[in-house]
């Protein structure tokens, strides 16, 4: 079965910090702190969303003198139309595993 | 952060630079995550943690390099042209094995006689040490 593209736990996380804040621009060193990821990790990923144009860059100026320019991030719509539906995907599953864990303890319930 | 870098800081920003050296660039302009690496450094204010991230960079850089690689190999190797490599490979091989079996080996037929006629084999017995050495012909007889 073919492996479903961006659907790695690192990749989940980084789209999950991303819809969080859906409308800002963050920077590889928030998304770092955030999401837990390494720079080593981090950086191949925002390669690889900006690659396939789900995620866009930009150079902002510094706030303070004597600072060079950062790199910030934001995802595209199409990263976010990904990004929410992965959340999606995750909620159905945390809520499938919860029934099933429910309707296991009503029937332990109902055999004691 | 002090005026004067410390050790820790040094290291990170040789390995950052390193790091904006390996990444592949993308059609001869220098690559916006070097630079987008490397500038990050500057906002990390502890040094350790500036060179762990340093370290990360590096990682980063190594990784790209190698997904570069990668996809030029598989640009390069296309199906046709593994095909007809794999078919070239089977064609050698298959002659250097028919040169193999004609070549002419008379060292190798020599031996396989001497150890198929068991009376060409040297006596271990030292009663025949005195006898003459009597050679013996393919037919069996002695001449």
């Amino acid at each position: 079965m073919p492996r479903k593209p961006n659907n790695s736990r690192q990749t989940r996380a980084l789209l999950a910090t991303f819809l969080e804040r859906a409308q800002s621009w963050l920077h590889g060193y928030d998304l770092s702190k955030e999401t837990g990821l390494k720079s080593g990790t981090l950086y191949p990923l925002l390669m690889r969303l900006s690659e396939q144009g789900l995620m866009e860059s930009r150079w902002q100026e510094p706030e303070r003198p004597g600072l060079p320019p950062r790199h910030i991030y934001r995802l595209t719509s199409s990263g976010l139309a990904l990004a929410r539906e992965q959340a999606r995907e995750g909620a159905t599953a945390i809520g499938d595993t919860s029934g099933a864990n429910t309707s296991g303890a009503n029937t332990s319930g109902a055999l004691a | 952060m002090s005026a004067m870098p410390g050790r820790w800081r040094r290291i990170a920003v040789l390995l950052a630079q390193h790091a904006s050296r390996v990444l592949p660039r993308a059609r001869s302009a220098r690559s916006p995550w070097a630079e987008a690496m490397r500038r990050e450094l500057d906002y990390i204010e502890d040094d350790r943690v500036a060179l762990r991230w340093a370290i990360g960079c590096v990682t980063a850089s190594y990784t790209a390099q190698l997904v570069a690689v990668l996809r030029f190999c598989g640009r390069l190797l296309s199906r046709p042209l593994l095909a007809a490599g794999m078919l070239l490979s089977v064609a050698l091989a298959l002659a250097h094995a028919n040169d193999l079996a004609n070549r002419p080996d008379c060292r190798s037929r020599s031996n396989a006689e001497l150890i198929g006629d068991p009376r060409q084999a040297p006596n271990p017995s030292c009663s025949d040490r005195h006898q003459p050495v009597r050679f013996i012909a393919k037919d069996g007889l002695p001449q």
